[in-house]
């Protein structure tokens, strides 16, 4: 059965998709924004703070995994890290927020990090 | 305070930092260079570090302007808050400008309503072939297909085969890009005017320390206006806040405007960049020619069911279970 017919039995609904995408990509960049505000307080610099956000982008995407997704997912006979059930591609899930939010850290880490140091 | 400077000697102007306090309503003051400068605080040198944070940059705009007029003291909340409450203010604004100005769907000519959904129908049934059953999916292609290919959908059918009318002289073609138009300029005019704002007011302030190295080539882009040449690329002016608020506030329209309306504002930033899709019934479109390409594309499909092998796909289902 080719993937195509397998999508037309079992539908995906749009709706649903860009709900759950919404959902983490407004997490991703709200939490952006606050370890902007934090990794300028405590005065990171340069790649630092790109490690900073990328450490904690990720440790967010996993409390996003396992508090909302991995409950059901795992249930449902899905492996461990397997998003499938809500979101369409790994990729997405497990990336998408990084540079979603990088813009909105930025601000915030330059606006902190001028304020503090000031 | 001792204040230290990595400056050539030709660029600006500073200014000692216990000569120029604060005037009685708050504002720095405002203070002539060169007159009281202590030559002891020109130090030169390639360590862009010794320039300490804490002595704001009193520079100017233009190093070879005879009066120049610094100011001192941490000047640079009266920068860093109009510019960053003024763009948050204008993106609430500008989101409720396009909204009142949103025109209502004009009302359409009950032939062209047809022309059109006819279309839209012939390519649902195409896109959803595999929920009907043979007979009635080519019950309908059959249908539809003779209907296109004589043209009975058409608005006026005597017109079949010439070539589209001059999409300047339909008024109904008028209309949309007078509402492009309309938001283009919603995005244009408040950009416009907040920069040169700001470039009226904070030209040649540098604000803020970047976290991040830099490489030199960004110095023209987030200096400009400060004349200097030997300044590290890290020190920024104001008109690089604001592209740095420009694109980095994308979070806090979420938190205000809620996620449809940030979204859209997002969908306005990117359509000055990336070129719109061709619309299906925008002007200058055959709609002959559209409705010869659906009736092939209904032709071709080789018609299955999903309901084909529901029985072994249900009796499966229920054995491994």
């Amino acid at each position: 059965m080719s993937t195509e017919r397998e999508l037309q039995v079992a539908p995906i609904v749009p709706e649903s998709v860009m709900h759950n995408t919404k959902a983490l990509s407004n997490i991703q960049s709200l939490t952006a924004s606050i370890f902007g505000v934090a990794a300028g307080i405590l005065g990171l610099e340069s790649y630092s703070g790109f490690l900073f956000y990328l450490i904690f982008s990720i440790l967010t995407t996993m409390l996003f995994y396992t508090v909302r997704v991995a409950p059901t997912s795992l249930k449902s006979g899905l492996g461990p890290f397997d998003t499938s059930r809500y979101f369409r591609t790994q990729y997405e899930f497990w990336t998408g927020g990084i540079f979603g939010g990088l813009a909105g850290y930025i601000l915030t880490w330059t606006l902190f990090y001028g304020l503090v140091r000031a | 305070m001792e204040r230290k400077w990595d400056l050539d000697e030709r660029s600006s102007a500073l200014v000692d930092g216990e000569k120029g306090g604060l005037t009685e309503n708050g504002w720095p003051e405002l203070l002539t260079p060169n007159s009281q400068l202590p030559s002891s605080s020109w130090t030169r040198g390639p360590d862009s570090r010794s320039l300490d944070s804490r002595s704001r940059q009193p520079l100017t705009t233009a190093a070879a302007s005879n009066h120049q007029n610094v100011w001192t003291g941490s000047f640079d909340y009266w920068i860093l808050f109009p510019i960053t409450v003024v763009m948050i203010l204008t993106g609430v604004l500008r989101h409720y400008v396009t909204v009142l100005m949103a025109s209502a769907p004009k009302k359409v000519e009950q032939p062209a309503v047809k022309e059109q959904r006819s279309l839209i129908h012939g390519i649902a049934v195409r896109s959803n072939f595999h929920a009907l059953t043979e007979p009635s999916f080519s019950a309908r292609r059959d249908a539809l297909t003779t209907a296109y290919e004589t043209g009975a959908y058409l608005k006026d059918p005597d017109r079949k085969g010439q070539p589209p009318a001059n999409p300047m002289t339909d008024p109904g073609a008028m209309d949309g890009m007078m509402g492009m138009m309309k938001n283009n300029m919603a995005m244009i005019i408040p950009n416009t005017l907040i920069m040169s704002w700001i470039n009226a007011f904070f030209s040649g302030f540098v604000i803020l320390k970047l976290p991040f190295p830099l490489t030199i080539k960004f110095k023209s882009m987030l200096q400009a206006g400060v004349a200097t040449r030997e300044m590290d690329p890290r020190w920024m002016s104001s008109i690089s806040w604001y592209f740095l608020c420009y694109f980095g506030l994308q979070f806090v329209f979420n938190l205000l405007l809620g996620n449809e309306a940030a979204a859209s504002q997002m969908a306005q930033q990117m359509q000055g960049m990336a070129p719109q899709a061709p619309n299906m019934f925008g002007p200058g479109v055959d709609p002959d020619k559209q409705f010869q390409t659906e009736a092939e594309n209904l032709a071709v499909i080789d018609h299955y069911s999903v309901l084909d092998g529901v029985e072994e796909r249900l009796l499966q289902g229920i054995k491994s279970k």
